[in-house]
């Protein structure tokens, strides 16, 4: 196994290489780097200016002759191509663009360091994530192990139960809930069960024990929104497990249903269910994007939609680089969580 | 206990918390004012940044504004809008020969108590000292004519600073300040502080410690109007050499509150600064400002907490303010019929609460900037390029418009400058600026188009030489459901003149790309004045603004061009001056008017709900210093917060009934067979 870990381990790498590379070709496809210092130095900006934070950032080189012309003012006479707000430059005559590889290059460089930068609000990458995680994950991962264990003890009621008036109950409902659109069912809860009918707090966070009193019902409308689905998922792979031989070997052995289900059955759905898990890891920390929007959580479910939104490079890459990293360090962690599980599974 | 009474009991310990009113925020709030006058209010993000030199955004200018000042701003209760000295002593004086102003600070005016005035702050950095020694705060010291001095290099020293556009070209000496800046800032950081803090601009210097004076290249009236901006604001250098990137959400300055917490994408809470200026709020006799009356005269600011709450979407935006958990607040267009009937009148829901509407018209513009260059509908295609645009402008209901996407709020586009604009009149309304598609297929048929009719109000304008049907794309600054409803708008306002109207919708950074480039027939626009002077909108068309990503249409007339650098210079003070802009931009107007390079959609109204206890100032868009003006009368929002916060048993109940109990009974019964 350990051979198998440290195989993959090497190979990720090369994964994030080229996750670094689409991310940035796609990126500066997108956006150029006028828009970029648009975006940084205002839209009223001169095109000189523009010109100037370019420089200054990296993304492009005067020529000699853009040095001098920068350096004089303005030619105002009536055939001059000069404007009111500045001199106009060529792109070839008066500067040069940096190559996307150079370019490139320094994205890569900044990864390598781990410096990720400031973001479009001058504030440290790595701050911002940091501060940012903490909320995310006191909304998500109680949320998640929950709706997870709610999930599985219904999706084994309801196998233990199949064909019965229970069974229907639990599957009709999860279809109901899976109907009803999540945004809805937010703006239910919030309008209703805190607004109107003042049950919990329409939006806002708190420190310490505090935040739990905000953090009630994005739970428990997270915890409701995924029964429908978790349950149809659990009670499947249930069932599935409960037509195989070693369960009719344990009934015609005697054992009780419960036995049956909750010890034999519940560890050998255990693949399945790791594989769901894991896969969740990553997007714990990410935060969950509406929840956090409509109650008000100051996590890291907006950061990346915002930042897309608004070019800020880094911000992206940050996100990038940790999304990735942590795919694949749960997707690694699943493999040898399925050994674990599964003593026919071997990592070779 | 038998454990199958387990699941019953915490189902309903469950249901029990929530409905003894755990959630109610309104007590917890009032608690949280402690007797003092607190503003509650929201935004819909963080702002940008709190460093006045580089915040171009209007959140974050608002900001600014709370802790920074300028030599001037605007007056509170004056309309139109009309400046008025701030940290000035009295108006500048302007000398006509040497293009000169020449201000008089006033002498009683202190930075805020800071950490970076503690003597043994002088020479580290914040992040060398860390969080902890900011409470060992050093006595803020006075504002000098200096401190405006080197505000000014720094605005134009920074590469990012977003102000810089107000003083380019204009002040003496700036440019080549700016471009050596701007060499140095990659090449050598220290020499570039060195040339901040050192360096000479022969247009700004201050002859002693109360007088600043500004020299100019060419007479430039709106300077003082760039200055009521935030990027006039003075700033200490020891706060930004000691906060360095830091300055951005740790600000120091002379305004009237003090930053006392930022949680990022939570809060922002200012307090009233100990050391802020005897100011007194302005008195009046005039019966319109009669609800001012009890506040005249009275220490500013008024209000002790200003607390911003971060808040995204526009529903819990709107129940909080319901809820008498926020002042003030604006309207969706989702929360549209929640808050307002069909004929712009406070619900009853809101009636009840003592909830008043104020609107103004917002000085924005909406407008789709043709690109003259285009060889299908620009200047190339000469009479039947204008027959197309003239057809463009007269197929658009900008009423309709308005109705659909800004729920009524807005008005039709007919001037390039808002009505409040001096110049404004309604004689220069651009003719072709009207809902008139038969007009426009008239235009068209004129020259020489084969418009043809394919149903009821559709049509199919062709050009007779290619035997196709007359297109034209627009890109659209935005990719949300919005921007799909607008072009399918725009798609069936072409279809009453015949012309296909494509749209390609983008991200505003892909848009401002093409934009800039001039790739696309047609950029969907939007612009925002930034000062009330009608050259600030006149110069999206002057011609050689195209290169500087201003004038996306490449509108290049001659006439125009002419006109407008004889109007900028102008000055309103100057009556002679002040007639002939007025004529002027009337002309301009006429003369936009022969070519169109702009179909031109909409201003933008604002609407602005507020809780009785609130007194909201008289809208003045330009300005972001009322806050210190403010006043919520606290005791009164708690008492009606608080009332209105009631926790009724009977939902609680149907919905345990619902979930929580069959729920609670199914886990006993598994629960009993497993025992």
């Amino acid at each position: 196994m350990l051979a198998y870990v440290l195989r993959k381990l090497l190979y990720m790498p090369l994964i994030l290489m080229g996750v670094i590379l689409i991310t940035f070709l796609l990126f500066f496809v997108v956006t150029s780097p006028e828009a970029l210092a648009r975006l940084r130095v205002g839209s009223k900006a001169s095109q000189q200016q523009v010109c100037e934070w370019m420089a200054a950032n990296g993304y492009i080189e005067w020529t000699d002759a853009g040095r001098a012309k920068r350096a004089a003012p303005p030619e105002r006479t009536e055939d001059s191509a000069d404007t009111e707000q500045g001199r106009v430059f060529e792109e070839g005559q008066d500067f040069v663009r940096t190559g996307r590889l150079v370019l490139f290059g320094r994205f890569l460089r900044d990864i390598l360091l781990f410096d990720y930068g400031m973001d479009r609000r001058d504030r440290p990458v790595a701050r911002v994530l940091y501060e940012g995680m903490w909320a995310s994950l006191a909304l998500t991962v109680p949320a998640f192990l929950i709706a997870e264990l709610l999930g599985v003890f219904f999706g084994l009621i309801a196998a233990m139960y199949r064909q019965t008036r229970i069974d229907h109950v639990l599957v009709i409902s999860a279809i109901l809930i899976m109907s009803v659109n999540s945004i809805a069912l937010y703006m239910f809860g919030q309008k209703f069960l805190a607004a109107e009918w003042n049950y919990f707090p329409v939006i806002g966070y708190g420190d310490g024990l505090n935040a739990a009193r905000y953090l009630a019902l994005p739970i428990l409308l997270y915890v409701f929104i995924s029964y429908g689905e978790q349950l149809r998922f659990n009670r499947i792979v249930m069932l599935d497990e409960t037509n195989q031989d070693y369960v009719r070997t344990a009934r015609a052995k005697g054992l009780n249903e419960n036995t049956v289900l909750f010890k034999h059955v519940l560890r050998n759905t255990l693949i399945p269910l790791i594989t769901r898990w894991v896969v969740a890891i990553p997007s714990l920390y990410l935060g969950a994007l509406v929840l956090e929007s409509f109650f008000g959580i100051p996590g890291l479910g907006y950061l990346t939609v915002d930042a897309i939104a608004n070019s800020d490079v880094n911000i992206v890459r940050a996100t990038v680089v940790l999304g990735s990293i942590t795919f694949m360090l749960a997707n690694l962690l699943s493999d040898v969580l399925y050994a674990v599980a599964d003593p026919r599974v071997k990592l070779s | 206990m038998p454990a199958t009474r387990v699941p019953m009991l915490f189902a309903t310990a469950l249901v029990a918390m929530a409905m003894s009113g755990c959630g109610g925020t309104a007590a917890s709030l009032a608690a949280e004012d402690e007797g003092l006058i607190v503003l509650r209010r929201s935004e819909g993000e963080d702002p940008k940044t709190i460093d006045p030199h580089k915040a171009g955004d209007t959140g974050s200018s608002r900001h600014c504004s709370l802790c920074y000042e300028s030599l001037l701003e605007y007056d509170f209760l004056e309309r139109p809008a009309k400046l008025v000295p701030c940290t000035a002593a009295a108006m500048p004086t302007y000398d006509a020969a040497t293009l000169t102003y020449t201000f008089r600070l006033r002498d009683d005016v202190y930075f805020q108590d800071d950490r970076c005035f503690h003597p043994e702050a002088a020479g580290r950095t914040y992040s060398q000292e860390g969080e902890r020694r900011q409470s060992d705060r050093g006595k803020g010291r006075r504002l000098t004519a200096h401190d405006y001095v080197w505000s000014f290099k720094r605005l134009s020293a920074l590469p990012d600073s977003e102000g810089f556009w107000l003083f380019e070209h204009k002040i003496v000496g700036i440019d080549a300040f700016h471009t050596r800046a701007m060499d140095l800032y990659t090449e050598d950081p220290e020499a570039w502080r060195e040339h901040l803090n050192h360096g000479k601009v022969e247009g700004i210097w201050a002859p002693d410690d109360f007088t600043f004076c500004v020299r100019f290249v060419e007479p430039y009236p709106q300077f003082l109007y760039a200055i009521a901006m935030s990027y006039g604001a003075a700033m200490a250098r020891e706060a930004v050499e000691y906060y360095g990137p830091d300055i951005a959400r740790k600000p120091v300055g002379t305004g009237p509150f003090v930053l006392k917490r930022w949680r990022f994408n939570m809060e922002l809470v200012w307090e009233r600064s100990p050391t802020f200026r005897d100011q007194r709020f302005p008195t009046s006799t005039r019966p319109e400002h009669e609800r001012f009356r009890a506040f005249m005269g009275r220490r500013l600011p008024i209000a002790d907490r200003v607390h911003f709450r971060i808040i995204k979407e526009s529903q819990p935006e709107f129940l909080e303010f319901l809820q008498g958990n926020l002042d003030v607040a604006g309207i969706d267009k989702d929360q549209f019929s929640t808050a307002l009937t069909p004929q712009h009148e406070l619900t009853p829901l809101l009636k009840d609460k003592g909830i008043q509407l104020r609107t103004w018209e917002d000085p924005y513009m909406s407008y789709i900037a043709l690109n003259m260059d285009d060889n299908d509908i620009g200047a190339p295609a000469g009479a039947r390029g204008l027959a197309v645009r003239r057809a463009l402008c007269l197929c658009i209901d900008r009423d309709d418009l308005i109705r659909r996407y800004l729920n009524g709020r807005g008005s039709p586009a007919r001037h390039v400058i808002p009505a409040s604009t001096f110049g404004y009149s309604e004689d220069s309304a651009m003719s072709w600026q009207r809902y008139d598609p038969a007009e426009g297929r008239r235009q068209l048929e004129a020259a020489g188009f084969r418009v043809e009719s394919i149903g009821r109000d559709l049509y199919r304008t062709v050009d007779p030489a290619t035997g196709k049907q007359v297109s034209i794309t627009v890109l659209i600054r935005r990719n949300d459901q919005q921007s799909a409803d607008y072009a399918v708008f725009l798609k069936s306002s072409g279809d009453k003149v015949g012309i296909r109207i494509d749209s390609e919708r983008m991200t505003f950074a892909e848009w401002l790309k093409r934009s800039n480039d001039r790739v696309g027939q047609a950029f969907d626009s939007g612009w925002i004045m930034d000062y009330p002077d009608a050259q600030n909108n006149l110069q999206l068309l002057y011609g050689p603004n195209t290169a500087q990503g201003l004038n996306y249409s490449g509108y290049n007339s001659e006439t125009y061009n002419r006109m407008y650098r004889e109007l900028a210079p102008l000055d309103e003070a100057d009556e002679t001056q002040r007639a002939r802009k007025g004529e002027l931009v009337r002309l301009m107007h006429a003369e936009l008017d022969k070519d169109l390079p702009w179909v031109m959609l909409n201003w933008n109204k604002t609407y602005s709900l507020f809780h009785s206890w609130y007194t909201l100032p008289d809208p003045n868009p330009f300005a972001y210093t009322y806050t210190k003006f403010v006043h919520a009368d606290t005791p009164r929002r708690g008492e009606l917060a608080t009332s209105w916060a009631r926790t009724p048993v009977l939902p609680g109940l149907l919905l345990s009934l619902l979930f929580f109990v069959p729920a609670a009974l199914l886990v006993s019964r598994v629960i009993r067979q497993a025992l």
